[in-house]
């Protein structure tokens, strides 16, 4: 059975590979969290539809969309700062 | 066993084939053709993806350059600030940072860990990131700092890459037709010159095998293969003219030295045969050496001709001035004149510097001298002038007080041993005009012949010979 064997080298190698492969962490609720205060600094003075916006990212993120929530979040802050 | 050989006349075939002028003709065809499809390739890479690799390198040094300041103006705490700034308006998700101090802690960024490939201070590498489980390309570079601190700064490249995919599918498909057009256009310009050049071979072949009457086809094409028929022809008309030229010289030779030779051996044996004693002998035997000695002359003439007509001598043509070679020439036939109670008038400028062979244009001089003092009754003048008619030219004009030639005899003066019936009775070859004409062909020029005094009873002989000074 030399595949058996193949498939006994290469799973190991693979998952190896996998964990030495630097990832990426700005898509996690911590970075979801970290926005959400990022943005709660200028909320007082952001427009109301940019204030819609961030909170659509939040429930986004409760929600478990994690990367869509970011992206809107990441929207809002960039509108916000540049109405500063 | 009939194998082994197939094989040669096989393999024989194939090495002719591309040593054909077709086939390399057709090869270079491809390969120019190939050549410029990937110039084509290469600039529209480096217009297209390049660009692209360009503009990402350039948004990432502007960035480390950003940071680097950064760095400078408030150390660790400023970069981190930076970078959780950068990273919170990064609306298309590209940016990749990660800030690690000197024992290998991760201060700020998100990546989780550094990326195996940047390991070497400043240096540029493509590496692959993980997002949301998937392996990305991303473009890094490492940014060394202060205190062992080092710096990555990124971006995703899967847009890139994800370009430079499409555009070498693309050219790799392009390539592939511009290889089957390129080959198909070699065999297409194999087959034209072929097809051009079968004609020109099976003309040769024929000329080659003994028919001389076969000329070039040509097309209405008018191209290169036109001219080349038509050089061909030319050429083929001038050795049918040259092999007709060497057969009428045969048979002069034959028919005008056949009669001096018999001539001699006759004499000779009748004088073996009749004299009655060493005197006769010896006397027939003198005759015999001065008849011998006039058919020398007439092979040396032939011979000069020949080598006028071939143009052999024109790598001896140097600068020289006609008004001497006239001097020399009047005075050996002024003399001669002289002692016939003929009168030589002269005529010429100071200096007349032509390109020519020197010998040869004497010799022409010489021998219209010879027939005109020939021809001239006694008390008559002879004039011989010259002049430069034109720019490049120079003209030798000898007149006499002869008979003249009728207009029929001009035409075929210039032919090897003819004699007008007039000058039958006169010593000569009929070769003189024939080396002047010569002669005169082989300066660019030629010689025409007139009535000296036209409507006189004896019109006499104008030879005007035209010769150009450049030669």
């Amino acid at each position: 059975m030399p595949w058996v064997l193949a498939l006994l080298v290469f799973l190991p190698a693979s998952a190896f590979a996998q964990q030495a492969t630097p990832r990426l962490i700005s898509d996690s609720p911590q970075y979801c969290a970290e926005l959400s205060g990022r943005f709660a600094a200028l909320e007082i003075e952001a427009p109301t539809h940019l204030r819609v916006l961030a909170d659509e990212g939040r429930q986004l993120c409760a929600e478990g969309q994690t990367r869509s929530g970011i992206a809107k979040l990441r929207r809002a802050l960039k509108e916000a700062q540049r109405g500063e | 066993m009939a194998a082994p050989a197939e094989d040669r006349d096989g393999w024989r075939d194939i090495r002719a084939y591309l040593k054909s002028a077709g086939f390399r003709f057709a090869a270079l065809f491809a390969v120019l053709f190939l050549a410029a499809i990937l110039g084509f390739a290469l600039m529209l890479w480096w217009g297209t993806a390049g660009t692209l690799s360009r503009q990402l390198d350039d948004a990432i040094r502007a960035d480390a350059i950003g940071l680097q300041e950064a760095w400078r103006g408030g150390g660790t705490a400023a970069v981190r600030d930076a970078i959780g700034e950068r990273l919170a308006v990064d609306i298309d998700d590209h940016a990749i940072y990660l800030l690690m101090d000197g024992a290998g802690n991760r201060l700020a960024g998100n990546l989780d860990r550094w990326p195996g490939a940047a390991e070497a201070p400043g240096s540029w590498s493509g590496d692959m990131v993980r997002r949301d489980g998937v392996a990305v390309p991303a473009r890094v570079y490492h940014l060394p700092l202060d205190q062992g601190h080092r710096l990555l700064i990124g971006r995703d490249a899967t847009d890139r890459e994800k370009l430079r995919s499409l555009l070498s599918e693309a050219l790799l498909w392009s390539f592939a037709v511009a290889v089957a057009f390129a080959l198909a256009g070699a065999a297409a310009l194999r087959r034209a010159l072929a097809d051009r050049l079968r004609a020109a071979a099976a003309t040769a072949g024929a000329i080659a095998a003994g028919d001389l009457s076969r000329r070039v086809p040509l097309s209405t094409q008018r191209d290169e293969f036109d001219q080349l028929g038509e050089s061909m022809n030319a050429m083929l008309d001038r050795i049918d003219q040259l092999m007709i030229g060497i057969k009428g010289v045969s048979d002069s030779i034959a028919h005008d030295l056949r009669t001096p030779i018999a001539r001699a051996r006759m004499r000779l044996e009748h004088a073996l045969l009749t004299a009655p004693d060493e005197e006769s002998l010896r006397a027939a035997i003198e005759t015999t050496v001065a008849d011998l000695d006039g058919i020398s002359r007439v092979f040396q003439a032939l011979l000069r001709i020949a080598e006028a007509e071939a143009g052999a001598r024109r790598a001896a043509f140097a600068s020289f001035d006609l008004a001497t070679v006239l001097t020399d020439a009047a005075e050996v036939y002024g003399a001669l004149a002289e002692e016939r109670g003929q009168q030589l008038e002269t005529s010429w400028p100071e200096k007349l510097t032509m390109m020519g062979d020197r010998d040869m244009v004497l010799q022409a001089i010489a021998n219209l001298l010879d027939n005109a003092v020939k021809f001239t009754p006694e008390g008559g003048t002879i004039r011989l002038r010259a002049s430069a008619p034109a720019r490049g030219k120079r003209e030798i004009i000898v007149r006499d007080e002869g008979p003249g030639l009728a207009a029929e005899d001009r035409a075929r003066a210039g032919e090897r041993f003819f004699r007008a019936d007039p000058s039958r009775a006169l010593p000569g070859s009929g070769l003189g005009l024939s080396l002047v004409k010569a002669v005169a062909a082989l300066h660019g020029g030629e010689l025409r012949l007139g009535d000296g005094q036209a409507g006189a009873a004896r019109p006499g002989l104008e030879a005007r010979l035209i010769l150009s000074s450049r030669a």
